[in-house]
């Protein structure tokens, strides 16, 4: 099997006010193309901000990271955050939807950005929130939706490029516990259904049950066995 | 490369979106544009209305006078020659001016005695077009005088006042016409006679001591006076004898010119206020946008977008307020020093695309600081907490 996600001795440091905090601490992962993995740690374990470099919104210290058979951080700004558009789809555990669009024109926005028409691009979003059972909310502003819609219409939006990868940071940390299954559930079809490799960041044990592994971060090092503290 | 439909369609979403805010901004845009745009054109139109009245009817294009210490001007014939022969004169007209007393019972007043051929005159001065009662055949014993001269002295077209020349002779003489230009002075302190009957009055046949010159332009007018020196004449333009009130117009555009940039100043200080406010509230946006793949010359692009909106749609409501206050403003006579004005706008090409200019340029410059400064944002930093 290919691998989708590469890291090799990844390390981050971040420096503030003369403090040194060691976030990574040589991380070294393969992801294999069509996997699902739960990234799992107690708080400040450095699970977002691994997440944040596989996704590459964030650059590691020192160390490499292949994604998509790219070296992303030899990558620039400009190419990265097509590289992103095109590869990529990040959930987040605050939703992060545009308040000023309407789910359906959120979900539709990366496809528009990749050069899509308005229309053309609507049209694959509303099939999309049908399949995620929003139909009915596609017009709704954020506001109107629930945490858990919100949360739908969020990994839709991630979907909409049919991106290899998916990220989740926490995606069911502001919901409660059938919306939380519902988005699990949702997430596991998109892999077995899109082939889609899903790497999810949680502290949720639920989290785990659904995902074909699970590993275990730990003060910025993976390990493939749980902490006491998760 | 940047996706110009996204640009487009974001820019349209926050534009339809953030109401509260672009109504500020907008707002501040029309006010400036409105109050550059009624400056500007009222400048322009007071320019050109004192222009258009003083030159030729107080302020002859080229005045040619008599040289120091002659009471004549001399070679009369020959300087007839050389302003017909010019291309550049269009008429002129000889005069016999002398400053006398017209007198009517009590009353007495000094005033200002042309004696002219009145053709001639109003060819180059356009006097007769203010004739507003009796008529202008000015013949012997006949005058036209000024309304204001004609409300102080108590009459009316028909009357007879008396004139008192310099060399003592008082003749009785018919007001055959009233005039009103709308220059206080003009008309309070101008009459005008026939030549030969002037030149009779005071014995000084086939003289004259000031001729006036219109040219087929008024920017030539230079070029004219200083041909008609080098011939000998003491020549003037009209920027030579209104010297004042060149400097004055002067003056008056460098003043507005630093109000325009004043204004320019703090309607983009305005704007920017709440450009900060508002991208400082969407940087989160930001953050998601720059997540989902969008380049930050995309982002740049939407907030330079929607100053340019900003900026047009401002330009066309502040038009619109500038073009009804201009209306109510020219419909009102305001008295001004010497002068009767009626406010006139001028509405060229050149002050609307400098209005539309400077509300895109106030808009967009309080844009661009804050844009630049959004699409270079950090999507984690802004994006870790709801």
């Amino acid at each position: 099997m290919d691998k989708i996600v590469i890291l090799r001795d990844v390390r981050k440091v971040y420096s503030e006010n003369g403090l040194t905090v060691k976030t990574l601490n040589g991380v070294t992962l393969d992801v294999e193309r069509g996997d699902f993995i739960c990234i799992m740690g107690p708080s400040g374990s450095g699970k977002t901000t691994l997440l944040n470099i596989i996704a590459t919104l964030d650059v590691p210290t020192s160390g490499e990271v292949w994604v998509c058979g790219k070296k992303v951080s030899e990558m620039d700004e400009r190419k990265l955050a097509r590289f992103r558009l095109k590869n990529i789809g990040v959930v987040f555990q605050f939703y992060n939807l545009i308040p000023e669009l309407t789910a359906l024109d959120n979900v539709a926005l990366p496809l528009i950005i990749n050069g899509e028409t308005i229309g053309k691009s609507r049209k694959k979003a509303l099939e999309l929130l049908s399949k995620f059972g929003l139909r009915n909310k596609a017009k709704s502003r954020p506001n109107q939706l629930s945490g858990g819609e919100r949360q739908r219409v969020a990994i839709a939006r991630a979907l909409i490029n049919n991106p290899p990868l998916l990220l989740a940071d926490e995606p069911t940390g502001n919901l409660d516990y059938n919306s939380k299954k519902l988005v699990y559930g949702l997430l596991r079809q998109v892999n077995r259904e899109y082939g889609c490799t899903i790497l999810m960041v949680s502290h949720d044990m639920l989290a785990s049950k659904y995902a074909k592994r699970t590993i275990y971060i730990v003060d910025g090092r993976l390990s493939s066995k749980p902490s006491i503290e998760i | 490369m940047v996706c110009l439909r996204f640009v487009l369609f974001l820019s349209y979403k926050f534009l339809s979106s953030w109401k509260k805010q672009s109504l500020i901004i907008v707002l501040v845009i029309s006010g400036a544009v409105a109050i550059y745009l009624f400056s500007y054109s009222m400048l322009n139109g007071m320019i050109k209305a004192t222009l258009d009245k003083s030159l030729g009817l107080a302020i002859p294009h080229v005045e040619i006078t008599c040289l120091e210490n002659e009471s004549y001007i001399k070679d009369v014939n020959k300087l007839y020659s050389l302003l017909y022969e010019s291309r550049e004169v269009s008429s002129f007209s000889p005069r016999l001016i002398h400053h006398v007393i017209v007198r009517l019972g009590s009353r007495s007043i000094g005033v200002e005695l042309r004696g002219v051929d009145i053709r001639r005159e109003d060819s180059v001065s356009g006097i007769l077009q203010y004739i507003v009662s009796g008529n202008n055949t000015l013949e012997s014993s006949a005058i036209l005088i000024g309304e204001r001269l004609a409300d102080k002295l108590g009459v009316e077209s028909g009357d007879r006042v008396f004139i008192v020349f310099p060399n003592g002779k008082v003749l009785k003489v018919k007001v055959i016409g009233i005039f009103d230009t709308g220059i206080l002075q003009f008309d309070e302190s101008v009459v005008y006679a026939d030549l030969r009957y002037v030149s009779e009055a005071m014995n000084e046949t086939g003289k004259v001591n000031n001729i006036i010159v219109k040219v087929t332009d008024p920017r030539v007018a230079e070029k004219v006076s200083s041909f008609l020196r080098d011939e000998g004449y003491n020549a003037r333009c009209w920027k030579e004898i209104a010297e004042n009130l060149v400097k004055l117009l002067k003056t008056e555009e460098e003043f507005t010119g630093i109000l325009m940039e004043t204004i320019l100043v703090m309607t983009s200080l305005g704007i920017m206020n709440v450009i900060i406010l508002l991208t400082e509230s969407k940087k989160r946006v930001i953050g998601i946008l720059k997540s989902i793949g969008a380049m930050s010359s995309e982002i740049l692009l939407v907030y330079l977008f929607i100053a340019v909106v900003y900026g047009f749609i401002g330009f066309i409501i502040g038009g619109i307020i500038a073009r009804i206050i201009a209306d109510i403003v020219g419909s009102i006579t305001i008295e001004l020093m010497t002068t009767s004005l009626r406010v006139s706008f001028i509405w060229d090409v050149k002050t609307i695309l400098l209005s539309l200019g400077f509300s895109i340029l106030a808009s967009t410059i309080s844009c661009a600081f804050s844009a630049y400064k959004a699409s270079t944002l950090k999507p984690v930093e802004v994006m870790r907490f709801g």
